[in-house]
């Protein structure tokens, strides 16, 4: 194949992936090289599709340099949790590695699973030997392959989500890479003898041209955003049953400042298919993608811009070719809201969960708040599960009467207990950014509290602290934290500068537009206190703050994601 | 030839042979004028004299470490020169012992080293003369210089063991020996002076005295700069280089050579003359109740007292010495017992200063006295970090500051905290260069190196490879690094790591001992590759080892000695030849504090 193949015309990525004897590279060189901190720069790639990436301080860049040391290397991990779900003894052993290995606190991400942050090259094995112990793992949760399948989080909203959360585990697996260079690498497995059997019949040697992102909704709930899914998969309930599934493909938010061909995008519903096709339907959108997607320019290599240059139409067509069949017209459905429920909720089997807020989905003690205190405690006490939610929060799911008063004891032991939190901030999300993610301009998780609290003090003022908002902060236009989506949204510039879009929809149906350039502080203030100043005076009944900026024109409505601008 | 000693090796003597077997008489009187030829083009002056005088010969042998007793050897030869008196010079290393029942004079400077222990090249000199095998020596005279440390208990020992030997030997003592401490430059100069003087004296030539007067201001004079004579160089840079997490305090400085027409070679040191810590000399002024103002004679130089502690007197440390004097002053039975127990007497010493003894054994002391209690402040050497190649008129040097806690007081080093923190990036301070010859690289410029150290004895390593890289020498090179944490104690991770990328350095190990439960050092790294170690050493290797000479070095050297033991399937007694012959060959060099 590779005779065939023109590697000058395609982005290096391409090559290293093929070169790399299926996802191998030379990851046992670069662990073992004492001499630096970090893995060669093929690998940095490769470590990817294991659940790693490589990163340094950014805040001890300069210094470091001036000390003739590199920089201070550390590495990511990123669990596979399809659907957010951890057993108690899954979130006891993260608990621990994270203290153990890495920078103490656990990051729970926008696509419901852990992250580990600041994990040494040294202690990268041990750490993924820990994680397997657990029996998780972090195969595909980064590169270019079917990332981490999200699916609606809570148990006790409805007895469907039983299906949907199997649904996810199934589709996850189904898409999992079939090599086993993960298992050889981390786990210490023999090298059985695979020449006779094709390693990666769907990935093939090259796997996908870009990332690919994949959830399950179950409305009226659109937590999962599911319109910035390559693929979303949207349950279709008809008396109470799961029906089948409505199948929406080609959203997407990476975007990049001062480049409209790169632009975020939401998912189309292109029909219906029945529960058990979905497997096959997810397998033949990612082998449409595999075939079709750009491999020259990784800038227009996810399936949002494949679908935009071959025509939706043309693409539907295609993927009709793959199945053999095509799918049925999609089936009515409708949102209220993208974000979390929070608090608690008992399910019709009379088992409760806690939505619990976690603010930047960062689980941390910070003084005598001890958040990861209280949930390592629980999780020692409690016979449940632990539900990473997709807007950062942490469900405590599936408890007794008697399990329902530990967790309030035990919260309010170390000072967690739900105390009241604005609209605002209940519906806030913010990435990572600085100092860890080598893409950020700007502070994000970092930094969005205290603009939370300042945007508050306007709120009080006009009586909406109640109000639900979503707001979401990224440091950089690449879209982690769903900042599109957002009926606030902030991107970062540069330091201490945001962009500020607004008009995204409260349920996540409808991108935001470019209110403001590069804003500072001050300026984002001064920018909003009359807006609010102007809801709270002229908002309709329920009307959202995302509907009433588009109805009173402070921006206009973004109807297709290449309108987007920055 | 010289009827003194044959100065020749074994195949230049061969060679010489061989050449002279067949020659016809005509052709013997041509070499013999083509030699001499020679020898007026490279010092005309000493071959002139030479021809006319007929005094008395002396030998000048020499057994260094660091290169002071070679370089008062080469002075001593220069001033015999400039008064016609023949000499001939050379290292212990390749003096033949045969030679000398035939000598007339002998000069001797040697160091002394550790407990008591000579220089590694004097080793089989010193065998020789404290052993049975010497002859009697009647008709020689003899003049020791011993240099040393007097912070050791053995102070000057080799020196005063080799003195002891010649007169056991029935040798003629011209002068007693002398011992000098790490200041050694006036007595150096004396003893030259007196040696001089026996010498002609003997020869009974009248013009001595004035003569061997003239010669001493010439010494005194010359214009070199060193440590009486200090270069002010600039600081251009002065970064720490350990990381946030280190718990140690690790400088690179940056000194400009500007105008000074210094030169120096990998390997050699930078000698800086520092102030005290000005906490430490306002406390001992507090404790005596010196007035900071008053006049006091030190060393025939009358400073104010507040100037003396500051820039004239060791405080920062305890040795023997001081408490010998004083309990000369006071008496104190605690002093006293310390002083016959050496475990105790270092533990006492480790980690105190003059200001401890001042509190722990309280005396009204005169200034006059006081001062006398104390040496010199010592200029502290700092291995240099860079190769004039390629840093041309700079120097730099690694420099970890010391500095930690005792009974509740922080206690510094003298240079490290005039470096950290009385220094700024502009001022200029004192230096001179300290050349070591015996940490060089090969001569043979392609020979494989292997390169050995912990903490900031990489730094020369910085230095050696800055000049590989200068003269484009790629590969046959291995680094063995040591510190504490991979994370924040790397010293100069970034250029190992693009020379590495560039083939200047070959392979690197590194010790990180804190990094995990089990504390792993240099040694384990070699142990680790000892049969590519080994195989290096045979493939003509040198093999050179910088840093803590307590603990790494010991530990290097035995662990060395197993390598050698293990891979070449040999004794113990065969492997330390081994060793003695890479240190012969001068591929085994040392340079430990």
């Amino acid at each position: 194949m590779s005779d065939t193949i023109n590697w000058e015309a395609l982005s290096e990525v391409e090559k290293l992936k093929y070169e790399s004897n299926y996802l191998r590279g030379t990851l046992v060189e670069s662990l073992a090289d004492p001499i630096t901190g970090a893995i060669a720069p093929g690998d940095t790639q490769i470590s990817k599709f294991h659940g790693i990436y490589q990163q340094f301080d950014r805040d001890l860049d300069k210094e470091r340099k001036r000390q003739k040391l590199e920089p201070a290397y550390s590495f990511l991990i990123r669990v596979r949790m399809p659907g957010g779900v951890a057993t108690t003894q899954q979130w006891l052993q993260m608990d621990t590695l994270s203290d153990k290995y890495a920078n103490g606190t656990l990051k729970v991400t926008t696509r419901q699973t852990f992250q580990l942050h600041g994990v040494l090259k040294k202690n990268l094995k041990t750490t993924m030997k820990g994680i397997n112990k657990a029996l998780l793992d972090t195969i595909a949760t980064c590169g270019d392959v079917n990332r981490n399948v999200m699916c609606h989080p809570n148990p006790a909203e409805s007895s469907l989500y039983k299906e949907i959360v199997e649904l996810a585990g199934k589709i996850s697996e189904h898409l999992l890479p079939k090599t086993k260079a993960y298992h050889e690498i981390w786990l210490d497995k023999k090298l059985v003898d695979s020449s006779k059997i094709e390693v990666e019949p769907l990935y093939k040697d090259r796997y996908l041209p870009r990332k690919f992102k994949l959830g399950i909704a179950l409305p009226p709930y659109n937590d999962v955003d599911i319109f910035s899914q390559d693929l979303g998969f949207i349950a279709i309930v008809e008396k109470s049953k799961i029906v089948g599934y409505n199948v929406a493909v080609g959203g997407g938010l990476g975007s990049t400042f001062a480049m409209p061909e790169a632009y975020p995008r939401l998912a189309d519903v292109i029909g219906f298919c029945e529960s058990n096709q979905v497997v096959d339907v997810a397998e033949k959108v990612v082998a449409v993608q595999r075939d079709h997607g750009d491999r020259k320019n990784r800038k227009q290599a996810r399936l949002k811009y494949t679908i935009d240059r071959l025509g939706l139409e043309k693409f539907k067509d295609e993927l009709h070719n793959y199945l053999g069949h095509n799918l049925e017209a999609p089936k009515k459905f409708s949102f209220s809201r993208n974000g979390d429920r929070l608090g608690w909720k008992q399910g019709a089997d009379g088992k409760w969960s806690l939505t619990l807020f976690v603010e930047g989905g960062r689980v941390r003690d910070k003084d005598k708040f001890k958040l990861k205190t209280a949930l390592k405690e629980i999780a020692e006490l409690i016979d449940g599960q632990f539900i990473l939610t997709a807007n950062q929060n942490v469900i405590v799911a599936n408890l007794s009467d008697i399990d329902k008063k530990v967790v309030n004891e035990r919260l309010k032991a170390n000072r967690v207990a739900p105390g009241k939190i604005s609209g605002l901030r209940k519906n806030s999300i913010a990435c990572v950014a600085l100092n860890t993610c080598p893409l950020a301009f700007a502070e994000a998780e970092r930094y969005l509290p205290t603009l939370v609290s300042k945007i508050e003090t306007v709120l009080e003022e006009y009586n909406l602290t109640k109000e639900e908002i979503v707001i979401r902060m990224t440091g950089c236009p690449n879209g982690c934290g769903r900042p599109y989506l957002a009926e606030i949204g902030f991107v970062g510039k540069s330091i201490g500068h945001y962009n500020l879009y607004l008009g995204g929809s409260f349920n996540g149906d409808r991108l935001n537009t470019l209110y403001k350039e590069t804003l500072t502080e001050e300026q984002i203030l001064n920018e909003l206190k009359p807006i609010i100043a102007d809801y709270a005076k002229n908002k309709k009944t329920k009307e959202h703050f995302g509907d009433f900026v588009i109805r009173k024109a402070y921006v206009k409505a973004i109807l297709k994601g290449s309108d987007f601008r920055h | 030839m010289s009827a003194m000693y044959n100065p020749l090796n074994e195949n230049q003597q061969l060679a010489l042979e061989e050449l002279t077997k067949e020659l016809s008489n005509e052709g013997v009187l041509w070499v013999s004028g083509y030699f001499q030829g020679l020898l007026v083009k490279e010092q005309p002056s000493k071959a002139n004299q030479e021809a006319t005088l007929k005094n008395a010969g002396l030998t000048i042998l020499y057994g260094t470490h660091t290169g002071h007793s070679q370089k008062i050897a080469a002075q001593l030869a220069d001033a015999t020169a400039e008064l016609g008196i023949k000499s001939n010079m050379g290292s212990m290393e390749d003096y033949k012992t045969k030679q000398l029942a035939k000598e007339e004079n002998l000069a001797v400077i040697v160091s002394t080293h550790g407990e008591g222990e000579p220089p590694d090249m004097a080793e089989d000199f010193y065998t020789f003369i404290t052993g049975k095998r010497v002859p009697k020596l009647p008709n020689l005279n003899y003049a020791v210089l011993a240099l040393g440390d007097k912070s050791y208990k053995l102070f000057c020992q080799t020196g005063i063991d080799v003195d002891h030997a010649l007169n056991k030997s029935g040798a003629n003592e011209l002068l007693p020996v002398a011992t000098a401490d790490v200041d050694y430059e006036d007595i150096a100069e004396n003893w030259i002076k007196s040696v001089l003087e026996k010498l002609l004296a003997k020869s009974g030539n009248g013009q001595a005295q004035t003569n061997v007067n003239a010669i001493k201001a010439k010494l005194s004079a010359k214009k070199n700069y060193s440590r009486k004579n200090p270069f002010y160089a600039e600081i251009l840079e002065k970064v720490k280089i350990t990381g946030r997490d280190s718990g140690k305090e690790v400088y690179h400085v940056e000194l400009s050579l500007e105008d000074s027409g210094i030169t120096y070679q990998p390997g050699d040191s930078v000698g800086i003359l520092a102030n005290n810590p000005p906490n430490l000399v306002e406390s001992i002024l507090q404790k005596t109740g010196f007035d900071p103002g008053e006049k006091i004679l030190f060393k025939n130089e009358e400073v104010n007292i507040q100037e003396a502690l500051s820039n004239h007197v060791e405080i920062t440390v305890l040795t023997r010495e001081v408490i010998k004097k004083y309990i000369e002053e006071i008496d104190s039975q605690e002093l006293k017992s310390l002083l016959e127990d050496d475990e105790k007497l270092e533990s006492y010493l480790y980690g105190h200063d003059i200001l401890d003894l001042l509190t722990d054994h309280p005396h009204e002391w005169q200034p006059e006295k006081f001062f006398q209690l104390l040496r010199a402040l010592p200029p502290r050497l700092y291995s240099i970090s860079s190769s004039q190649e390629a840093v041309e008129d700079e120097v730099h040097i690694t420099v970890s500051v010391v500095k930690y806690q005792n009974k509740g007081r922080e206690r510094q080093g003298a240079c490290s905290t005039f470096l950290s923190e009385q220094s700024e990036m502009g001022d200029k301070i004192p230096i001179y260069i300290d050349h070591n010859p015996s940490f060089k690289l090969p001569e043979k410029e392609d020979t494989p190196i292997i390169m050995v150290g912990a903490g900031t004895g990489v730094a020369p390593y910085r230095a050696f490879l800055q000049q590989r890289e200068s003269g484009n020498l790629k590969g046959k090179s291995w680094l063995v690094f040591g510190d504490r944490s991979f994370y924040s104690d790397f010293l100069y991770q970034v250029e190992w790591q693009k020379l590495l990328k560039k083939g200047y350095l070959e392979k690197m190990d590194v010790a990180f001992s804190r990094d995990q439960k089990k504390k792993v050092y240099v040694q384990h790294k070699l142990k680790e590759n000892q049969e590519e170690l080994y195989n290096w050493l045979e493939n003509g290797a040198s093999f050179y080892l910088c840093g803590d000479m307590k603990y790494m070095a010991k530990d290097v050297n035995k662990t060395l000695l197993e390598i050698i033991q293990a891979q070449g399937g040999i004794s113990e007694e065969k492997a330390k030849e081994y060793i003695k012959k890479l240190k012969k060959e001068k591929r085994f060099q040392v340079d430990v504090y």
